[in-house]
């Protein structure tokens, strides 16, 4: 097979970010916990596909100063979110972006990448895997966003790929390694995507010569459709530049097999680096009043103090990235966006895109009782909330919710960046702005 | 143009508090205590009023359409000229202020305002829904915002700013509790101290359970006349020196500062300037009463602040040291009927309901809470956090 046109050249992570302790939380639910897993992230009040979608692209975007226009198309896998599609790509300031959705699987994940290796759109492919952990068995779903830069250019190709289905009787080790023998001659390194762990070992068994790296799932738990990229990129770390490495992504019914082989993994970010970022311990009852918050406020009828959702979203991109307004006559900057500048009411205003950082103007506490209706599952979930009003770098200041692990110590004159997050759930459709995190965190 | 001058002859409201009965049945009660003040009932009857303007928010949605007709209907006044005005918890302020001039314009004799507003009887899912109506519903509500939260950035920026302490917030509370301990018609007849004001519950820090007013039912009314009409009608007029009304932002964070209410000291500029036309300079130090808006304690910082009573950022200092409580000497009397904090804060009731008090203390009917050779007397009714207020001053007058 003839190599593909593209190669992997970045990568970033994203993790949820309240940490659950599994041992508590299984014991809780009276489930058997996974064996050495102490803790797993799990997505915030509000975090959900969508957002971790978003927060791993503009984290890659960051890493690697590919500008929004620079995307020449959009992978998704798991953002199974209702318009998830077009919230993304609004946010990301592309609106226009084609964008392809997978299935919600860690097949679909796999899939998405080996197209993503032959596809030739007008720029890059940015791929992203994205679990929540919310629907799933709080135990063994974790929350994680992986997001890939494959295009043209050197960075890590892709050199062939095999798979095969797995019948219900067979072994599963065996079948693996006759998915690495379908690769070619022997390498030394080969990395297991496991989703149960024996995964790994099963294969190691059967096929007993070279390195075997599993994927990191004793750290952070399975993650959903995102573990096979999880573990491509834990691959990566264990192999010399010019090396090759085999990756396998075993399951129930297939298993799936490709070669590649390394460049320089400096702009590849694993899952160890998203492990220290920070995070909210959150104990079991939390976690799973967390999981729950939105889902009776399906139907949920608004009651008419509400931006309507057609105006709500003809203010996406004021919503979901800031974008503010420059007087073209005094030259002040406006946000939230306005109608006229309140000091020349004539002159004319332009589009003004906004940093996202600023610092604390004013703080308080939302308890129980204070806040509007829409906010209640949240409180219900997670008690108290804080609310800030920010003043942004460029001078105008705006109200907005704190969140993140250091939100409750940031205080007047904090800097802080704007995050993108659900609000709340009304009708059946979630709402995202902006909250702000601290900008240390 | 010239401008008429105009009296309030009558002023009443209902009990304000957890109240069983609709709307009708308050503005009703708020309307026969009102026609009940009138000196002479002999030189005055009902039908001489003219026109009406009714505040209300139409909290609950319920009767938000046509209420004022309504209204009229149950209290003989099938018939008249009367709407409905709505600026949040300002409405009867602006509905006074639209009254005051159609009379001092001529084009009326007497008119009617007053304010009504039920809300006690919602669920508590309904009534938070409607406490975030008359902010800024597109930014700050979607940040988690109600009044509560709204009021407390203010406090927090005040206290960042000025040093002001939850003691300094506490004093208000406590001493509109006191004077509210003395009131009849006040929701909250009894007095608390410094002590369980601090401790109790926070609702949004830094504010806790007594900083905040609480969810009213209730009705108001004042009668409001021309010169000839007041003459025949009362013994003891209170004259209406001057109307001051401004808006503002409506969000929080669009203001400049969150440590001043701007269209406060507009209103009240304002106001004084239409006294001064009139020939009766006005100050600070002409004010024997103050009915102000204490939504929240802060909300009473600030608005001594603005009003000029204290310095900027002297809020808090000036209310602990006593100086706005009644018979002072110091200051003038800041809310002697128990203001929004105790005597209750039924939206739409409560800036006819602040004259009301004003109407009786300056006719000296206020009782136990008199306050003492009271002749001059301001009532300051603020919409939201500051987005709309109104000032208006009021005198004594010999006949």
């Amino acid at each position: 097979m003839a190599d593909r046109p593209n190669s992997l050249q970045a990568s970033a992570i994203v993790l949820g970010s309240r940490t659950v302790p599994v041992p508590e939380l299984a014991t809780h639910l009276a489930a058997i916990a996974p064996r050495g897993l102490t803790v797993k992230r799990s997505a915030d009040i509000d975090e959900d596909t969508t957002t971790l979608a978003v927060a791993a692209i503009r984290r890659l975007m960051a890493r690697t100063g590919l500008p929004a226009a620079g995307i020449g198309q959009l992978f998704l896998v798991g953002a199974d979110g209702e318009d998830a599609d077009t919230t993304i790509a609004t946010a990301l300031g592309r609106p226009d972006v084609p964008v392809s959705r997978f299935l919600s699987t860690p097949e679909a994940a796999v899939d998405a990448l080996l197209v993503a290796f032959g596809s030739e759109p007008a720029g890059p492919t940015v791929l992203v895997a994205v679990s929540d952990g919310r629907d799933g068995d709080p135990v063994s779903a974790g929350a994680a966003a992986v997001a890939l830069l494959i295009g043209p250019g050197s960075g890590i190709r892709l050199i062939r790929e095999a798979h095969r289905r797995v019948a219900r009787t067979e072994d599963l080790g065996t079948a693996m390694s006759e998915v690495v023998a379908g690769l070619g001659t022997e390498v030394e390194h080969v990395v297991v995507a496991e989703r149960l762990p024996g995964d790994a070992r099963a294969f190691r068994d059967a096929s007993p010569n070279g390195a075997v790296t599993t994927a990191p799932i004793d750290r952070s738990g399975d993650l959903g459709v995102a573990t096979p990229l999880v573990a491509l990129l834990a691959g990566l770390r264990t192999v010399e530049e010019g090396e090759r490495f085999d990756w396998l992504v075993p399951s129930l019914h297939t298993v799936i097999g490709a070669r590649f082989e390394a460049k320089s993994t400096e702009s590849c970010e694993d899952l160890d680096a998203a492990l220290h970022g920070a995070a909210s311990a959150t104990d079991p009852g939390t976690a799973l009043r967390v999981r729950d918050a939105w889902r009776s406020h399906g139907d949920q009828v608004a009651q008419g103090a509400f931006v309507s959702l057609q105006q709500y979203l003809h203010e996406a991109p004021a919503r979901y990235r800031l974008e503010g307004q420059r007087c073209t006559s005094c030259g002040r900057i406006l946000f939230p966006p306005r109608e006229g500048c309140p000091d020349c009411p004539d002159a004319r205003l332009v589009v003004e895109p906004l940093s996202g950082r600023g610092t604390v103007y004013a703080r308080t506490t939302i308890a129980r009782g204070g806040a509007p209706t829409e906010f209640a599952p949240q409180q219900e979930a997670v008690g108290t909330y804080p609310v800030a009003v920010v003043e942004l770098e460029e001078g105008p200041r705006v109200a907005a919710q704190l969140t993140g692990s250091g939100a409750a110590r940031l205080e007047i004159g904090s800097p802080v960046l704007a995050v993108f997050r659900l609000l709340y759930v009304q009708a059946g459709v979630a709402r995202y702005g902006f909250k702000f995190t601290g900008a240390m965190d | 143009m010239t401008r008429r001058r105009v009296y309030v002859i009558g002023a009443g409201q209902s009990r304000f508090g957890d109240r069983p009965e609709g709307p009708k049945a308050l503005f009703r009660e708020a309307f026969e205590a009102a026609l009940g003040s009138v000196d002479h009932p002999e030189d005055f009857v009902r039908t001489q009023i003219e026109e009406a303007w009714i505040g209300s928010l139409g909290f609950g949605g319920q009767q938000l359409g046509n209420p004022a007709a309504l209204l009229m209907e149950h209290v003989g006044l099938r018939g008249i000229s009367a709407r409905r005005v709505e600026n949040a918890c300002a409405s009867s302020g602006f509905a006074f202020r639209d009254a005051y001039r159609a009379v001092a314009s001529g084009a009326i004799d007497v008119a009617l305002a007053g304010g009504v507003e039920k809300m006690n009887d919602l669920s508590p899912d309904h009534r938070r829904y409607w406490l975030g109506v008359s902010g800024d519903t597109e930014w700050e509500r979607l940040a988690g915002l109600t009044f509560p939260g709204v009021y407390a950035l203010m406090a927090d920026r005040h206290m960042h700013e000025y040093g002001t302490t939850k003691e300094h917030l506490a004093a208000v509370a406590v001493k509109n509790h006191a004077n509210g301990a003395l009131n009849d018609k006040a929701q909250f007849q009894k007095a608390i101290d410094l002590e369980r004001a601090l401790a109790a519950p926070t609702v949004c820090d830094p504010l806790g359970l007594f900083d905040c007013c609480s969810t009213t039912d209730g009705a108001s009314a004042v009668i409001l006349a021309s010169e000839e009409v007041a003459k025949r009608a009362t013994d003891r007029p209170v004259r209406v020196l001057g109307s001051g009304a401004a808006t503002d932002h409506l969000a929080i964070h669009d203001r400049p500062s969150l440590t001043a209410i701007p269209a406060t000291g507009k209103a009240f500029a304002e106001a004084c300037r239409e006294s001064e036309r009139d020939g009766r300079t006005i100050t600070t130090d002409d004010i024997d009463i103050a009915e102000v808006h204490d939504c929240f304690t802060i909300a009473e910082i600030l608005a001594v602040e603005d009003l000029g009573f204290c310095a900027k950022g002297k809020g808090g200092p000036y209310t602990a040291s006593g100086a706005t409580a009644r018979d002072s000497g110091d200051g003038p009397a800041v809310n002697p009927s128990g203001g929004l904090k105790a005597k209750g804060h039924p939206l739409g009731a409560t800036g006819t309901g602040q004259i009301v008090e004003v109407f009786q203390q300056l006719r000296g009917t206020a009782g136990e809470r008199q306050v003492r050779d009271a002749e001059v007397a301001l009532a300051h009714n603020v919409g939201g956090s500051g987005a709309t207020c109104t000032v208006h001053l009021f005198a004594r007058e010999v006949a």
